[in-house]
C-alpha cells in the first residue's frame, strides 16, 4: 500500500521541524501509526510527567480525522478510562487543513486547560468543578505515579 | 455576519472581490501539501483556495460519511458550506453518477428535515413527506403506511399529554418499570393474592363483580362516584421523613403506570377480540340473523372504543405530571367519567347477546362525546 505524499511530507516535518515537547515516531512497518510522547506543559497539574499517546491515520485522512489516544493513565476530565480524548478537532470540527501537529499541539493545550463543562469522564469533571484544588492535587498525584515512571 | 454563521455565502460581488487578488502562478494546496498551476483554484466565498483533487475528496468523503448539516469549506475553522453549484462541478467532471445521487438524496433529507413545515413519516420503510400547515402537536396519519403520529415530535400521538411529558413519562417507564416489575415479584401486596385467589377457587360458583382497577367490590363504583383513576395523594406526607417520601413518591408513579399498562394490555386484546367480532358477524349472517349491513355497528363500537381507549391511556402520564389545583381535578373528572363509559362500552361489547344495538350506539354515542369533552381542552390549545 503507498502512502499519500501528504503523509510523507508532514512525517518529515515532524521530524525535522519538531515542537518543543512532543516527539513523535512513525512506526517502522506502519507508516500511519505514531508513538508520541508529550511532555505536561508547564505550570498546568501535570508538568513534570511524560506521557505517552498513539496516533494514528485512517484510510480517508486527510478527509477524515487521525485517531489518537493516551497511553498513560491521566486524570483529566475530558480523556476517558481507556485514553480516549474528546477533543471537538477529532470529531466534528475536524478540518481537512489541519495536520498531525496542530492536533498534538492542541491536545497539549487541553492538559493547560481542562474542559470540565464538556466532560468524558463525570466523576472527574464533578470534582474539577466542586473542588478544584483536591482536583489538581489528584492530577499531580497521578502524573507522578504514572507518567514520571523513567 | 448572519449570514456567516449560517454557512452561507453571501454577496457574489464580495467574492470576486477577494479572488481578484494577484494569482500566485504557484500555490502549495493546504490539504494534499502539494503545489498546484491554476489562475482559478476552486475556492467558495470565503477564499479558501484548495487543489480541485483535494475539492473532490473532501465532497466525496462528506457525502460518504452521511454529510448531517452540509459540506463546510475545508479551511480550518470556517463555517462556510459548499453551495449547490460548487459542489456539483465536481461530480460533471468527471461524470459520477453514484456520488450524484448520493449527494442529492443527502440535500434532500437536509432541505426537508430542516423545513419547519415538513416531517419524514416515522413508519418503517416509509419514504413518505407528510406537509402540516402549521408545526404544531397534533394527530396525523401517513397516506402511505397508515402509521399515525404526533406531527411535532414524531412519536405515536399522545394527545392529551404533551410531547414533552410524554417523553419524559416514557424514559422514565423505560428506567422504572424493570423496578416495577421487582416490587411487583418480590414484595407482598395484601389485597391482590386474596382476590386472585377468590377468582380462581370460586371459578363455579357466584362472585361478587369486582373493580378490575382496585380490586374492590364493583357496587361501590357507581356513575356519580368513580374514583378509581385518580391517586388520593397522602395529605400528611409533607411531614414525614425522606423515606416515607421515597416511598410515596414510588407508590403514586406504580399507581399511574399500572393504570397505563393495564390500559395498554387491554387495547392488545380488544384487538384481538375484533378479529373475532368479524367472525362472528359472518357467522349471524349466514345463519340468517340480520344482514352484514345490520351488524356493522358492531365493528364500529369496536374501533370506538379502541380509539376511547387509547386517549384514556394517554390521561395518565398528564395527570402524573399535573400540578394539583382546580384544573387537574376536573381532568381527573373528566377521566373517571371517561373511565366508566369506556368499560360499560368494553362490558356490553364483550357480551353482545345481552344488549340491543340501540344500548351500544347508545353507549358509543356517550363514550365519544366524553372524550371530545376531555380532550376539547386540548385540541383548540
Amino acid at each position: 500500500m503507498t502512502v499519500p505524499r501528504r503523509i510523507t511530507k508532514e512525517t518529515t516535518r515532524l521530524i525535522s521541524e519538531p515542537v518543543p515537547g512532543i516527539v513523535a515516531v512513525p512506526f517502522e512497518h506502519n507508516a500511519r501509526y505514531f508513538q508520541v510522547s508529550m511532555c505536561g506543559p508547564k505550570d498546568s497539574p501535570f508538568e513534570g510527567g511524560s506521557f505517552k499517546l498513539e496516533l494514528s491515520l485512517p484510510e480517508d485522512y486527510p478527509m477524515a480525522p487521525p485517531i489518537v489516544r493516551f497511553l498513560t493513565k491521566i486524570y483529566h476530565p475530558n480523556v476517558g478510562k481507556m485514553g480516549r480524548i474528546r477533543l471537538d478537532i477529532l470529531k466534528d470540527k475536524w478540518s481537512p487543513a489541519l495536520q498531525m501537529q496542530t492536533v498534538l499541539l492542541s491536545i497539549q493545550a487541553l492538559l493547560s486547560a481542562p474542559n470540565p463543562d464538556d466532560p468524558l469522564q463525570n466523576d472527574i469533571a464533578q470534582i474539577w468543578k466542586d473542588d478544584e484544588e483536591l482536583a489538581i492535587k489528584t492530577a499531580i498525584e497521578w502524573t507522578r505515579k504514572y507518567a514520571c515512571g523513567d | 455576519k448572519l449570514l456567516d454563521e449560517s454557512g452561507v455565502q453571501s454577496n457574489p460581488d464580495s467574492r470576486s472581490g477577494v479572488k481578484t487578488k494577484p494569482p500566485h502562478p504557484q500555490k502549495t494546496c493546504g490539504v494534499c501539501l502539494e503545489s498546484f498551476h491554476t489562475s482559478k483554484p476552486p475556492a467558495l466565498g470565503c477564499g479558501h483556495q484548495f487543489c480541485q483533487r483535494c475539492w473532490k475528496q473532501h465532497i466525496e468523503f462528506a457525502v460518504k460519511d452521511g454529510m448531517s448539516q452540509g459540506i463546510p469549506c475545508m479551511e480550518q475553522k470556517c463555517n462556510l458550506l459548499c453551495h449547490f453549484d460548487f459542489v456539483r462541478q465536481f461530480y460533471t467532471l468527471p461524470q459520477d453518477p453514484s456520488l450524484e445521487a448520493a449527494y442529492n438524496a443527502h440535500l434532500f433529507r437536509i432541505s426537508v428535515s430542516s423545513h419547519y413545515q415538513l416531517r419524514f413519516c416515522p413508519g418503517v420503510d416509509c419514504t413518505y413527506v407528510i406537509y402540516g400547515e402549521t408545526p404544531k402537536p397534533r394527530k396525523v396519519q401517513c397516506t402511505g403506511c397508515k402509521t399515525t403520529f404526533c406531527f411535532d415530535c414524531g412519536t405515536p400521538p399522545h394527545i392529551p399529554t404533551n410531547c414533552e411529558t410524554i417523553k419524559k413519562w416514557l424514559t422514565k417507564c423505560a428506567d422504572d418499570s424493570e423496578t416495577a416489575n421487582y416490587i411487583s415479584a418480590n414484595t407482598k401486596d395484601d389485597k391482590l393474592p386474596s382476590t386472585q385467589s377468590l377468582i380462581r377457587e370460586t371459578k363455579n360458583t357466584f362472585i361478587p363483580d369486582f373493580c378490575w382497577m382496585c380490586m374492590g367490590d364493583w357496587k361501590n363504583h357507581g356513575n356519580s362516584y368513580y374514583e378509581c383513576s385518580r391517586y388520593k395523594e397522602n395529605p400528611l406526607i409533607a411531614s414525614t421523613n425522606s423515606q416515607h417520601q421515597a416511598r410515596e413518591a414510588l407508590k403514586k408513579y406504580l399507581f399511574y403506570f399500572q393504570r397505563w399498562e393495564n390500559h395498554n394490555r387491554s387495547l392488545h386484546l380488544e384487538a384481538q377480540a375484533r378479529s373475532q367480532i368479524q367472525q362472528q358477524i359472518e357467522e349471524k349472517v349466514n345463519s340468517n340473523q340480520g344482514t352484514w349491513i345490520d351488524w356493522q355497528y358492531l365493528l364500529r363500537a369496536g374501533e370506538l372504543l379502541a380509539k376511547c381507549r387509547y386517549t384514556l391511556q394517554y390521561t395518565y402520564p398528564h395527570v402524573y405530571y399535573a400540578e394539583s389545583g382546580p384544573e387537574k381535578t376536573l381532568f381527573e373528572y373528566q377521566q373517571a367519567q371517561l373511565e366508566v363509559e369506556i368499560e360499560g362500552l368494553a362490558w356490553k361489547l364483550e357480551h353482545v347477546g345481552d344488549y340491543q344495538r340501540g344500548d351500544v350506539e347508545n353507549q358509543m354515542d356517550v363514550s365519544e362525546k366524553r372524550r371530545q369533552t376531555l380532550l376539547a381542552r386540548f385540541v383548540t390549545a
